[in-house]
């Protein structure tokens, strides 16, 4: 792979666009933290939409889809396209709730909405330094994944140089506008994301002489491709429910998703976004699971799977749209990225350092820095306490669902209740990350979040009634 | 409560265990299991439709 002139024009109009967003947004914006942090709380249907999507959807979405099928078959389309789409369900049973409570009261942060329910300011920074342990070791690894996409095409070009590079756009983006910014930038990139998928599809098909004739040549190349449980029985029915259980209470929790139903300009906002999250997953997400197994019947073999979708397009389609395809993903993590740092920056400004836009913006160069500092250092992301992190972050975060949604909807609940259910849910991430313990063939988060809702439910009664709790539990 | 009843109808109609282990037949491009899928998933949307506009009572009604 390699980039010319014209993979050069298309990357610097592509970040010229984005500075120019950025540029328009900051015009708009006042360093007022309900405008800087939430834009204002003024965020339309279609912009909503489109950064609810565009965020959610990583470069695991658009480059890791494909490599995920190419290893274990078009089983990847089911568990992703159905519990993305049951997730939206979210957006009414928290996004509502918290979209109300945060205008309300005025809060910016997860943490405030939890500890405020308790009183409770332990609970608060419990919950953001949760959201954000596993937040930031991701950020870190999108900005090695960026030097990576950079490299495909210009193999000259140093991992480390590549991944600054788009690591100082990013937050000089987020700096510019805040929340303003990020959420256009990613209106921009997702549109970018969809075009450029849909033009791969379409040329890819096409030089292989139509989908069918492509699904042929894959599945006579390896017919387990096409049926569950996939080549390597990965996708077994317990993995395929533990996939559903854990996009729906997953997602929600990522710090960049729960901020923004704060961001929502009313309850419409939410319910159109809610409608066309589907509508988008039902085709988007089919498109590079079926690039994926089509690269079998088209002989492409690579040793690492997430390059197999650009390898396909460099081989069946014209340069201009393998130069789409690589901005595309480079919108896909630039989008997941900026919100990240946004979102992180947010919650450790105003829930430790109080609601100053100032100092928010010193916390985003930092945690700029540190990703940079990763990259430059040559981390290992797959070693340490680090890349621990990295392969828990949804198990991680999905723990923090039951005290969220006791919060907004159990009145018998209880701060310690919550501390438990947090800290319970959490060492059994950690205890299955090290130790091989049996999960039944389900992943082990799925055990993480039942024994965070039975801690929750357990410990609150406990301290809510007192002894009459524990009467409730022997008895 | 009673709109949790069809959303879980379409949760449990997505662990299809009867489709395991088949792959044909084909329809057009990809096996008949996978489009059951699409339609779940566009069902979803379709359900959500009907929720906002029946069950989702807003702020200010």
């Amino acid at each position: 792979m390699g980039g010319g002139k014209r993979m050069i024009e298309f990357l610097v109009a592509y970040f010229a666009i984005l500075m120019l967003i950025a540029v328009i947004a900051r015009r708009k914006t006042i360093d007022d933290p309900e405008d800087y942090f939430l834009a204002n709380r003024k965020f339309a249907s279609p912009i909503l939409f489109f950064t609810l999507a565009a965020t959610n959807f990583s470069a695991f979405t658009f480059l890791g889809f494909a490599g995920k099928a190419y290893t274990d078959g078009v089983g990847q389309y089911g568990v992703m396209a159905l519990g993305t789409s049951f997730m939206a369900i979210m957006f009414y049973i928290l996004g509502r709730k918290i979209w109300r409570i945060g205008k309300e009261k005025g809060y910016i942060t997860p943490g405030e909405l939890i500890g405020g329910r308790y009183n409770s300011k332990g609970l608060q920074l419990l919950f953001t330094t949760i959201m954000s342990i596993f937040t930031i070791p991701y950020l870190a690894i999108q900005a090695i994944g960026a030097g990576y996409i950079l490299q495909m095409i210009f193999p000259d070009i140093d991992v480390k140089l590549g991944a600054i590079v788009v690591m100082i756009i990013i937050c000089l983006y987020v700096l510019f506008g805040g929340m303003r910014a990020t959420g256009w930038t990613d209106v921009f990139q997702g549109i970018i994301m969809i075009v450029a998928m849909i033009a791969a599809f379409a040329f890819i098909a096409n030089s292989l002489g139509g989908t069918s004739r492509a699904t042929l040549l894959a599945y006579e190349s390896n017919p387990s491709l096409f049926s569950r449980p996939g080549p390597n029985n990965f996708f077994t029915p317990q993995i395929w429910l533990s996939f559903l259980i854990l996009w729906i209470f997953c997602d929600p929790m990522f710090p960049q998703i729960f901020t923004r139903f704060y961001t929502a300009k009313s309850e419409k906002s939410l319910k159109t976004a809610m409608i066309l999250y589907p509508v988008l997953i039902s085709f988007f997400f089919l498109l590079p699971v079926l690039i994926g197994v089509w690269a079998h019947g088209a002989g492409i073999e690579t040793a690492n799977p997430d390059n197999v979708l650009l390898l396909m397009v460099e081989k069946y389609t014209p340069p201009a749209v393998f130069s789409l395809v690589i901005i595309g993903a480079l919108a896909a993590l630039m989008s997941t990225a900026d919100s990240q740092l946004l979102a992180v920056s947010t919650l450790l400004t105003c829930d430790f350092l109080g609601k100053k836009v100032g100092r928010s913006k010193i916390i985003t160069v930092m945690l700029t820095i540190f990703a940079v500092a990763f990259v430059i250092f040559g981390y290992n992301p797959k070693a340490g306490i680090m890349g621990t992190l990295v392969k828990t972050t949804f198990s991680g975060l999905v723990v923090l669902f039951p005290a969220t949604f006791a919060t907004l909807y159990w009145w018998k609940a209880t701060k310690w209740g919550c501390i438990f259910s947090i800290i319970g849910g959490e060492a059994t991430v950690f205890i299955y990350a090290f130790y091989n313990l049996p999960s039944f063939g389900f992943l082990p988060s799925i055990i993480a979040l039942a024994i965070s809702f039975i801690l929750l439910f357990f410990v609150s009664l406990i301290e809510g009634e007192g002894k009459k709790g524990w009467r409730l539990l022997w008895t | 409560m009673r709109w949790g009843i069809p959303f879980l109808i379409l949760v449990i109609l997505s662990i299809d265990l009867w489709n395991w282990k088949k792959a044909k037949p084909f329809f057009l491009a990809m096996p008949y299991w996978m489009w059951y899928v699409v339609s779940i998933v566009l069902l979803t949307a379709a359900f959500y439709a009907v929720f906002a506009k029946y069950g989702w009572r807003e702020e200010n009604d």
